[in-house]
């Protein structure tokens, strides 16, 4: 399915908990809220006319100065039918808020490596997530989240400007 | 190391001991010098021209004498290719504390260095390997060709080869 | 004496960082009850360089040298991931001809890449010949690098608009005698492994990947097409000029580690003739459009992929219109391909798991980043 025919499904079908339908580089991205997260996962994995059962990319953006807070943005992908849509979500935080939202790795099981790595980096708490340890960074690691922007830490050196 | 580090004490009480230390050195440094095993151990980019070109058909690391030991027990040589991350840096210290005396270091790379490429911006890198270990050799490069990996491996026979026979009894005491 | 009595406890075992056939430093912490293995997990991170980190404060070209790194047996590959995806958020149009040579120099690397696999892999199983074998062929691809772009490992070849140099003189001649002799040497492995019978034995029926779990896991690249599914990224979304070659996408047939060996292996065939057809229609003209050393991008974010040796390489990159990136995510084939190991090593002998780690072709700095 082509991304224009692919958006107008999903604002049809599923219109109630998706808004802002847009086309990205050629890629059908729609946004939800953070509290239809997982059902809407759930949804799109279990949708027979999608078959949306593989992530191609899941991953954090500090937008706390632009739109107050973190987005996540999941690309899910069919190799049946060579379609895949981006779907995001806002987590609002202030400051040094970790912001809550439930994990979808019950739904694509490659997503819980992503969730303990933008869990480790960018401080957001994902509920029920079978395995929260640290994945990248060590276990004994106390200096906070340091993909967040803005971030020193004791060993950290800015690239001076020339 | 006991009876070795022990030997030009003994040897000097007595009269021309001094020729035969001489001889002892010469042999234990031409054997060392020879016989440089390296321990499997690669980190990042430059393992694969450091470790696995550098060993493999055109460069040859056999011709040095050296040998690959997966086994720290059994090396002589760490060749520290490639970035050593702050969680590595603790593991990397326990395995250079498995290797038993006399052990050379070689720091390959702009990582292992001084962080290399990775010095700005990072929170996760250790900025250079000898912040935790001692370093016998430096190769500059990202990654070095296998010809200068070779000619660090030269530099550091000729180094063991200028060893006195007492120059590790400190160390091990 | 019942069989049940004789049972003793389950223990662990740990793998790693320092093991030799985990191709880099990660560690397996295993489960295991006698030599069978009943749980493995995976620890990774080791070599974590914060390459996202890097990259919001450096410019869109002084990125370029980073995605090396990222995955250095293809970097090649790695780069074309990149420019790719910044030329499509900007509209850049890229001359054909530095398309032509981006996609034989990202071939030509795809058989390096695949070369180092069967090198290492082999030496895990405890063949050591075939390393020495596929080393001496990745010499030659190297030399052919390294005239056009000065490096070995990490080649800096491809920048946003172009390629940075021009192949040079001599280039020609050498590559195709490459490729003349290069589909021998390819039935040389297969002659030392193929029909092995201890090769056979250690890696028929082991670790069988099945479809469900590929699809589940999001298991990219020559992994999933062991298990028999025709999906190339390369064929599905052609990008760069791939739709104008003629090649075909080897898959297997039960996702057994053999399978997945004799991908690699095909692939190793279709590349070449993917390098031979570009080098007979190598158009002539520029190399590269030029770009600004401060060049600005136009405010957006943009998602894209590529199949690289491994599988699925994507970069979602998010500009706000300054020289530097606001932020590049970027998914790699190993992250996900090592998370299936656990599902499809247990019940193995733990001597299994060195051929199952092995023909997953994981690949650690790609999974730290």
């Amino acid at each position: 399915m082509d991304s224009s025919s692919l958006l107008k499904l999903l604002s049809e079908e599923y219109q109630e908990r998706v808004f802002d339908g847009k086309i990205i580089t050629d890629v059908a991205t729609v946004s939800v809220n953070p509290g239809n997260w997982v059902s809407i996962c759930h949804s799109l994995r279990d949708d027979k006319s999608l078959l949306l059962h593989s992530i191609s990319n899941f991953g954090a953006i500090d937008f706390r100065e632009k739109l107050g807070g973190y987005q996540i943005v999941l690309t899910v992908f069919s190799h049946q039918f060579n379609h895949k849509i981006t779907i995001k979500t806002l987590l609002p935080a202030k400051e040094d808020d970790s912001p809550i939202v439930g994990t979808i790795s019950g739904v694509w099981p490659s997503a819980e490596w992503f969730e303990r790595e933008m869990a480790e980096l960018f401080g957001i708490i994902f509920e029920g997530h079978p395995d929260p340890r640290h994945l990248l960074l060590d276990d004994d690691w106390d200096e906070g989240y340091p993909m967040r922007r803005g971030w020193s830490g004791k060993d950290f050196v800015v690239k001076p400007e020339i | 190391m006991g009876v070795v580090s022990k030997l030009p004490v003994y040897m000097e009480r007595i009269p021309g001991g001094g020729i035969l230390t001489t001889s002892a050195e010469k042999f234990f440094n031409w054997s060392r010098a020879s016989s440089l095993w390296y321990m499997l151990f690669g980190l990042a980019c430059c393992a694969i021209e450091g470790l696995m070109a550098t060993g493999a058909s055109r460069y040859d690391y056999d011709r040095l004498g050296m040998i690959f030991r997966a086994s720290p027990r059994q090396a002589d040589l760490m060749i520290v290719a490639g970035t050593l991350t702050h969680k590595m840096a603790k593991r990397v210290k326990i395995l250079y504390d498995q290797m038993s005396e006399p052990k050379y270091v070689i720091a390959m790379g702009g990582c292992a260095n001084n962080g290399g490429p990775f010095y700005y911006d990072c929170y996760s890198v250790l900025k250079g390997v000898d912040k935790i270990i001692p370093v016998d050799i430096y190769i500059p490069g990202c990654p070095p060709r296998p010809e200068s990996v070779m000619e660090a491996c030269l530099k550091l026979q000729e180094k063991i080869k200028k060893q006195k026979l007492g120059d590790w009894s400190s160390s091990t005491s | 004496m019942a069989i049940e009595q004789l049972k003793t406890e389950e223990f662990m075992v740990n793998m790693g960082p320092q093991h030799p056939s985990t191709h880099g430093v990660c560690k397996l912490v295993i489960k295991m009850d006698g030599e069978q293995i009943k749980s493995i997990q995976p620890h990774v991170g080791f070599l974590h360089r914060s390459i996202e980190k890097i990259a919001e404060n450096r410019t869109y070209a002084q990125f370029v040298p980073y995605t090396d790194r990222i995955d250095y047996c293809a970097s090649m590959n790695a780069n074309h991931a990149y420019v790719t995806a910044v030329e499509k958020m900007a509209g850049i149009q890229v001359p054909e001809r530095a398309e032509y040579l981006r996609v034989m120099m990202a071939e030509l690397n795809r058989i390096a890449s695949h070369l180092v696999w069967i090198a290492t892999f082999a030496i895990d199983l405890g063949a050591v010949t075939p390393f020495l074998y596929a080393f001496r062929e990745r010499e030659l691809i190297l030399d052919l690098f390294e005239m056009t772009c000065g490096q070995r490992l990490t080649y800096n070849y491809m920048c946003i608009g172009g390629v940075n140099w021009d192949i040079p003189q001599g280039f020609e001649p050498k590559l195709r005698e490459f490729l003349k002799i290069f589909p021998q040497k390819v039935n040389e492995y297969e002659y030392l492994l193929t029909n092995n019978p201890i090769f056979l034995y250690r890696t028929k029926g082991i670790g069988v990947l099945d479809m469900d779990t590929a699809f589940a896991y999001s298991v990219s690249g020559p992994s999933i097409r062991g298990s028999g599914l025709k999906w190339d990224i390369r064929k599905a979304e052609p990008y760069s000029i791939y739709n104008k070659f003629d090649f075909d996408v080897p898959v297997g047939h039960t996702g057994d580690v053999w399978d997945r060996y004799k991908v690699r292996l095909n692939e190793m065939r279709e590349s070449t003739k993917i390098v031979q057809q570009a080098i007979e229609g190598l158009p002539g003209g520029d190399t590269k459009v030029k770009v600004p050393m401060t060049w600005k991008p136009p405010e957006g974010e943009v998602f894209s992929r590529i199949e690289a040796p491994r599988g699925e390489m994507a970069y979602h990159i998010i500009s706000d219109g300054t020289p530097k990136p606001y932020r590049i995510k970027i998914r790699t084939a190993s992250y996900c391909n090592l998370q299936v190991l656990p599902v499809i090593a247990v019940n193995h002998l733990i001597a299994d798991l060195v051929a199952i780690f092995g023909s997953l072709d994981v690949i650690l700095p790609e999974v730290d980043r």
